[in-house]
């Protein structure tokens, strides 16, 4: 109780004191915050996945009986489901523009006892339950293109069946005898999903975690040190005047202890306030409900006690650690030359995932263990990296300052770069996180240049299957040239379920080039061998009628003179092409005895007009009597164009955005700290401004004292982040692969250049509060 | 800066200083004349306005009433550049403790108002060198102000204050933090430097040792110039 009416006494009508406080409580509560968020997001993703997953659990064939097996009637403990959902199967889903809508078929008795989440009742068949993002997408556009796939709407799904507010889910309902021709039903007595994450993802999150963290943990490190000088000052007062090294130790406790105790409750607040906002990040292309992401209040309130008890213990040691004397002075706290072994961590680390990478390309025998191999050498070597550069930035910046001073000319830099030699570390500390934020996002773009080389590898294989599929077949010819000569029309691919003949698709295919949009129809067939299996040498198994050769952009000179023809595959613009196909292999006549060997298989249905007429064809494809395997797919869409540079957007996307938080946290912590070290020499600058020293100086000095620290951190972070991915790289591709710098994302420079004015716009902020702190009338009344 | 008028012309005129900090009256129509070269004593009890009035002198305060002129030139209607400026060229600057800067060495320390106003650094430091010899701390250089004695670093600070060679040196209480026998030892040394180097001091102490180096001696009290003689 004296500690705290001693507390009480020392901040009453100290502005500076209560300034400092208010510092370490928002300091905290934005470090709580960040903290609780991406907690959230973790739990968030556990969550998510969690809800999305019970179509695909139920559909994989290990939760019940198929329900071609079902004998007698469906009992009302049961319900049959078939599902073309999103999350684990997403080449089944259906397409609409360029969206995915997860489809899943239900049927169940009318007394049902199986919970179906977000559907009650459990639409009756030929109704439907929409999502609230895909009903209104249904709503958006006409039926004919839409809402005719899925029949009559019975209303909206509740969230708990839902991943995200912007899933794209359909729940159809359906009758049992549909559901026992359907490949994919299954008969099963409950529903549930499980939550999953990928190994990638999980190395991510943990990095991309400790990349916004260490900013934080810095910030506070930094709030808790502001007007250290005066608080020497006042401690070593109180120590002249009797108090013990106890007394004064529980004096920070109880100082710290509950700012830290307010900033974290209000960090808990802030976490819970923003998560409406937060939840509009994507991650996996999805968007978070906020309730997922907000974290439970005992969890909250635990965290909030935890980083109390932490900060006041550091509050603790620190006061024992710190060296007030009885003399009613302080001494001067100095900080020991940065010594050579703070660049160990580093370079263990480098060599970590250096050697992580070689050693997982190595054994591929071990599969399993090479890939948690990896996971542990990556995670651990690129936490000893990020944890390194904390380190080795104040024996850098040493290094640095010594060369800066050297050859310093102006006042201004020679006392700015005195003061970076004395305080390497309290310099680099207001740069730290900002180095740790552009390592990664140097990093990561540096690695994704890789993933960017393989994807234009993909696309020039896609263009050489267009130049196929339009062309004359002739190996000698030039692909390019007849593919521009000819391009291969837009195509909607259906797979058929088995049981057709030729002469059933005889009639469909005459329906459906009536349709409206339609501009040819080829029915593709295989044929069986003896055994009902399909032909051993995938070259000429492709059987379609000659006539429609014409619907592929095949020229009729290249037609064999027969009503059947055998194509190879690299004509067909859905078929696996072997990477042994011979590339001159030409169309034949197909030879077979008798046409029911021909087991058509799919159809490749041609359509004039924009995006719109093909979701027009591919709805007409969809509400016929066909018996689809999955819905149509466009040619891209079967070969999911632009899915690789679809993920690595998305990380782009979430590194710069964790960069940028990481930035202006940083910024703040540059702003902080260089208050605080102006306000540490705030009478010694008011004296040298009393003498004579023009503003203009002191912001030169305020200025090269962040820059070196600054310039070092980006020489430093952009130099070690490309190193990095390299060595990475190459470990893993046994020295095949290299950064590409030809193929850095224009983003990135604008990140880096986005942080650069940030950093820059910190130290500008801190003009005014350093013209005011040194104030001529400080020197009278410090 | 090494023109110095004749010992007998004014070179400070101040005429009903006035300076109020809120309710209370630091100065109340001060009239002040310092002639070039000479030393004054300002003298005082605590609060009694005496450092105010060397801030007023100096151009670090601006008085709400009356004028300050030096050398000719009105320092109450300058603007603060100005006076920077000034304070910058013309004037050095002692004080009692904590002028110096704690990272810099004593050499650097001593160059900075050589660098401030465009001096190159390694003429910068020659001259800091040369006037760290001329006060006895030619082996003083390379140490930072933690590692110096109280008197070292007030002889530190006087050389700063000199070393742009200044025509006025403005000293606030410069012995305050020394015991005696080093307050003796800076006066004696700060005086005889002064006097060498033809520079006007203006000091202000409540110590009648330290008022004992100058050639004249006023004592402020309740914000008014009391009394003064010359010694």
């Amino acid at each position: 109780m004296k500690t705290l009416t001693l507390a009480r006494l020392l901040l009453a009508h100290d502005r500076a004191a209560l300034l400092r406080l208010l510092g370490i409580v928002c300091g905290v509560a934005v470090g709580t915050a960040l903290f609780l968020t991406l907690w959230g997001f973790s739990q968030g993703i556990t969550a998510r996945t969690e809800r999305a997953t019970w179509p695909d659990y139920a559909t994989d064939g290990t939760a019940g009986i198929h329900a071609s097996e079902l004998v007698g009637e469906l009992p009302p403990d049961q319900i049959i489901i078939s599902g073309n959902s999103a999350v684990l199967y997403p080449s089944l889903v259906d397409h609409f523009l360029d969206k995915r809508i997860g489809v899943v078929r239900i049927a169940a008795t009318e007394d049902s006892t199986v919970a179906v989440p977000g559907a009650n009742p459990v639409p009756r068949p030929g109704e439907y339950l929409a999502s609230p993002a895909a009903a209104a997408l249904i709503a958006e556009y006409p039926p004919e293109l839409l809402g005719n796939r899925y029949g009559q709407s019975a209303g909206v799904l509740g969230d708990e069946a839902l991943g995200s507010p912007g899933s794209l889910l359909i729940v159809r309902g359906a009758t049992v005898e549909e559901m026992r021709l359907q490949s994919d039903a299954f008969v099963v007595s409950s529903l549930a999903g499980k939550a999953f994450s990928t190994s990638a993802f999980r190395i991510a999150a943990i990095v991309g975690s400790i990349a916004i963290l260490l900013p934080v943990l810095l910030l506070i490190s930094i709030i808790t040190r502001l007007g250290a000088a005066q608080r020497q000052e006042t401690f070593a007062t109180l120590r002249l005047m009797g108090a013990t090294p106890a007394q004064i130790a529980r004096l920070a406790v109880l100082e710290t202890g509950i700012t830290s105790l307010l900033g974290a409750v209000a960090g808990g607040a802030l976490a819970w306030a923003l998560s409406p906002l937060f939840a509009q990040i994507q991650i996996d292309n999805e968007r978070f409900f906020a309730a997922d992401i907000q974290p439970s209040v005992p969890f909250a309130l635990g965290i909030a006690l935890l980083i109390t008890v932490a900060t006041t213990l550091v509050a603790w040691v620190r006061a024992l650690r710190s060296q007030n004397t009885g003399l009613g002075a302080s001494r001067e706290i100095v900080e020991k030359k940065p010594g050579l072994w703070r660049l160990a961590p580093l370079l263990l680390g480098m060599v970590t995932l250096a050697g992580g990478g070689w050693l997982s390309s190595h054994y591929d025998l071990f599969s399993g263990l090479s890939e948690i191999l990896f996971s542990i050498l990556f995670v651990a070597g690129f936490v000893a990296i990020l944890v390194g550069l904390v380190l080795a930035g104040p024996l850098l910046t040493w290094w640095a300052s010594r060369f800066a001073a050297r050859f310093s000319r102006s006042a201004a830099g020679v006392i700015a770069f005195a003061r970076i030699k004395q305080h390497p570390q309290a310099a680099f500390r207001a740069v730290g996180g900002l180095v740790v934020a552009v390592f990664v996002v140097s990093f990561f773009f540096a690695a994704i240049t890789i993933a960017r080389v393989d994807t234009d590898d993909g696309a020039g294989a896609a263009e050489a299957t267009d130049a196929s599929l339009s062309g004359t077949g002739d190996a000698t010819g030039n692909a390019s040239e007849r593919a521009a000569a000819r391009p291969a029309p837009p195509l909607l691919h259906a797979s058929l379920s088995g049981g057709y003949t030729v002469a059933d698709m005889d009639a469909v295919q005459t329906q459906l080039e009536a349709a409206e949009g339609v501009t040819g129809v080829v029915v593709v067939s295989y044929l069986e061998g003896p055994a009902g299996e399909e032909a051993a040498s995938s070259e000429g198994a492709a059987v379609i009628r000659a006539t429609d050769a014409a619907v592929l952009g095949i020229p009729q000179a290249e037609v064999p003179d027969a009503p059947w023809i055998a194509v190879p595959p690299r004509y067909l613009p859905s078929a696996y092409v072997p990477s042994d196909a011979d590339p001159a292999h030409p169309i034949q006549a197909a030879q077979f005895a008798d046409i029911e060997e021909l087991r058509p298989s799919y159809l490749l249905v041609a359509y004039g007009g924009d995006e719109l007429m093909c979701e027009r064809v591919r709805t007409t494809l969809l509400t016929s009597s066909l018996r689809l395997v999955m819905a149509p797919l466009t040619t891209a869409e079967m070969r999911d164009d632009g899915s690789a540079n679809a993920f690595i957007q998305e990380y782009a996307y979430l590194a710069n955005l964790g960069v940028l938080i990481a930035t202006a946290v940083s910024g703040i912590s540059m702003a902080v700290s260089t208050i605080s070290s102006i306000l540490d020499r705030r009478r010694t600058l008011a004296l040298m401004r009393l003498t004579g020293m023009p503003h203009t100086a002191l912001r030169r000095m305020i200025a090269a004292e962040t820059l070196l620290p600054l310039f070092v951190v980006f020489l430093l972070s952009t130099a070690l982040g490309f190193i990095v991915a390299q060595l990475l790289l190459s470990g893993l591709t046994e020295g095949r692969r290299f950064v590409d710098f030809s193929l850095l994302d224009p983003m990135y420079f604008v990140v880096l250049a986005i942080s650069l004015l940030l950093a820059t716009a910190a130290i500008v902020a801190t003009f005014p509060t350093a013209h005011r702190s040194t104030a001529l009338t400080a020197t009278r009344f410090e | 800066m090494t023109h110095t008028p004749a010992p007998s012309a004014p070179l400070f005129c101040a005429r009903d200083l006035r300076l109020s900090f809120g309710l209370t009256e630091a100065l109340r129509g001060v009239d002040l004349t310092i002639r070039a070269g000479e030393i004054l004593a300002i003298m005082g009890p605590s609060g009694s306005g005496k450092s105010t009035l060397l801030h007023v002198l100096a151009g670090v305060l601006v008085p709400a009433g009356g004028s300050v002129v030096y050398d000719g030139r009105c320092i109450s209607t300058m603007n603060e550049a100005e006076r920077a400026r000034l304070r910058l060229t013309e004037f050095g600057f002692v004080f009692q403790f904590g002028q110096l800067l704690p990272d810099l060495s004593a050499l650097d320390n001593v160059s900075i108002p050589l660098l401030l106003s465009g001096t190159g650094r390694r003429e910068a430091l020659a001259r800091a060198q040369e006037l760290l010899a001329v006060l006895g701390l030619q082996d003083c250089g390379d140490k930072r102000p933690p590692q110096l004695s109280g008197g070292q670093a007030q002889r530190v600070a006087l050389a700063r204050a000199l070393v742009a060679r200044p025509r006025v040196l403005f000293a606030d209480e410069p012995t305050g933090s020394l015991d005696s026998l080093a307050s003796e030892q800076v006066m004696e040394l700060l005086a005889a430097t002064v006097r060498s180097f033809g520079v006007t001091m203006v000091v202000v102490t409540h110590d009648p040792r330290t008022a004992a180096y100058a050639d004249r001696e006023v004592i402020v009290r309740d914000g008014q110039i009391r009394t003064g003689f010359d010694l």
